[in-house]
């Protein structure tokens, strides 16, 4: 599982993910992806065109990073999800509580709104 | 001075430390007797006693990930026999598929003609071959390092896997026994990917026209999830859910979605299915908290209905509504609930989703009528005979 983190600005982090988000996968980046997000207390999206998979571990992290930026007055967007993954998405009825952009430039929209 | 031994160790007072009985005056300051203490001693003889190492196999993937087991001179044997020592239940593993013990002090391995072979650090074992600490050995999709560790540590492993055990067995005696008589009939199946998985699932007569129906699956597996999902099957058991109906499948995912939230659960999040079965009308009332589909499959076998609401997951958003819908249910029909496991499978080509497996539903019924066991070899076909990755967790229900 990869992990990469840009700045698109000083107020909105970017994070690109790639390969599987099941158990094995979550547990590589899990820690590192909270400690990312959280503490500065800014807003970010994450680029999903590199995860082929997301399990039940992959959505309880983005709703415990989403959830726990919330309390901080951020905000958390995902987008460019695969069909397969946005599949997923759908049955659990995630953007409910995560907001999911179709694009970065919507995903830059949601965070900034 | 005066001493106290405690096991193994004398402490003594110093005779100013004894504390005075008196009266006891909250102004007065506490004092803590000085203690010394007689430690027991070593001679360098016994420090310099070596700890005994043993041999043990780690799976280091597979379905009983993390187990250790003792290897000696006495062999153990691998293979799908459920009698062996380890026993691996896959497809591509022999009956007796492979033989480990430890020859002259080291671990050594014979293939026990198995066709699919035995491999030992990525070359296939034709003869006994010595299997060296740090090495890996491989049978099917299962992974096993070969490793050194103190007596100590392999009894404290051993002991944890029987815990773990235990809790397995526990959660199994949670679970309804199947109807094989009667009108309506249930069968299920349940199989953890770890030794202990967080799927759940039940059943129960809520008055002689109401029976419900629940399949529930907490994020993850392994312990935490277990444990999360043991707290939900009680109070569905039980029916202790304040306040709420357990003939209304709203009330009780809303009843469920106050009790259980993220943050008090170590953010552990469920999702659900669950349903009430009107025996007079032959209606089924049904919710979903981010759960798929259920299918409803009537006796022709002709499709397969798919039964789902738009509720969140159970547990992330306080105070989510989780709509309710209704079916009738046609005399014969058979409803499938079933855990993501059973789905989100790798193929040897791509990864499956729902709608491959949905087209397994609808197929002839299993002859000897078990169709959790005809579905759970359409997925192990599936995916070639490779470990599942998630639990596998299927409630099967045939309505009169």
């Amino acid at each position: 599982m990869g992990m990469l983190v840009t700045a698109v600005d000083d107020k909105i982090t970017k994070v690109m993910l790639n390969g599987r988000l099941d158990t094995v996968g979550v547990g590589q980046i899990e820690t590192s992806f909270a400690a990312t997000l959280v503490p500065p207390g800014k807003s970010a999206i994450v680029d999903l065109s590199g995860v082929e998979f997301v399990a039940s571990m992959g959505i309880r992290m983005l709703i415990s990073v989403a959830r726990a930026m919330h309390q901080r007055q951020a905000k958390l967007a995902i987008y460019n999800a695969t069909s397969l993954v946005q599949e997923v998405f759908d049955t659990v009825k995630l953007s409910d509580i995560v907001p999911i952009g179709r694009d970065e430039d919507d995903a830059r929209r949601i965070v900034s709104s | 001075m005066c001493s106290v031994a405690l096991g193994r160790e004398v402490f003594r007072y110093a005779a100013g430390d004894v504390p005075q009985q008196e009266p006891d005056d909250p102004q007065r300051p506490r004092t803590t007797p000085r203690l010394t203490a007689s430690l027991p001693t070593f001679s360098r003889h016994e420090a310099a006693q070596p700890v005994e190492q043993v041999f043990s196999l780690v799976v280091a993937e597979g379905r009983e990930e993390g187990r250790r087991i003792a290897l000696s001179e006495r062999a153990v044997i691998a293979g799908r026999d459920p009698n062996l020592d380890i026993v691996l239940p896959d497809d591509d593993v022999s009956r007796l598929h492979c033989l480990i013990s430890v020859v002259n002090g080291d671990v050594v391995v014979e293939n026990l003609g198995s066709t699919n072979g035995t491999f030992v650090n990525g070359q296939r074992v034709d003869r006994r071959t010595a299997l060296p600490v740090g090495g890996v050995l491989r049978v099917g999709e299962h992974l096993f390092r070969c490793e050194r560790c103190t007596r100590r540590d392999l009894e404290r492993a051993e002991e944890e896997y029987r815990d773990l055990q235990r809790a397995a067995s526990y959660v199994q005696t949670l679970l309804p026994p199947p109807l094989l008589d009667g009108p309506m009939r249930t069968e299920w199946m349940l199989q953890p990917s770890a030794r202990l998985g967080g799927d759940a699932l039940g059943y129960s007569r809520i008055d002689d026209r109401h029976f419900a129906l629940y399949l529930i699956d907490v994020s993850g597996h392994g312990v935490s999830a277990a444990m999360l999902s043991v707290s939900v099957l009680n109070v569905l058991r039980e029916r202790v859910l304040p306040a709420t109906d357990f003939k209304d499948p709203v009330g009780v995912l809303s009843a469920l979605n106050a009790m259980f939230q993220m943050d008090r659960h170590d953010d552990h999040y469920f999702t659900i299915w669950y349903g009430v079965y009107d025996s007079f009308d032959r209606l089924l009332t049904y919710a979903t908290g981010g759960h798929h589909a259920g299918y409803l499959v009537p006796v022709e076998r002709d499709h397969a209905r798919a039964l789902k609401t738009s509720g969140p997951v159970i547990g992330a958003i306080a105070g989510a509504c989780f709509p309710a819908a209704q079916t009738d249910v046609p005399a014969g029909s058979v409803l499938y609930l079933f855990s993501d496991g059973v789905f989100e499978i790798r193929s040897a080509e791509r990864q499956l989703r729902l709608s491959d497996f949905t087209t397994f539903l609808t197929l002839p019924i299993a002859a000897d009528g078990s169709e959790c066991r005809r579905l759970f070899d359409q997925v192990k076909s599936a995916c070639r005979g490779r470990p599942l990755e998630d639990d596998f967790s299927m409630l099967v229900v045939t309505f009169p």
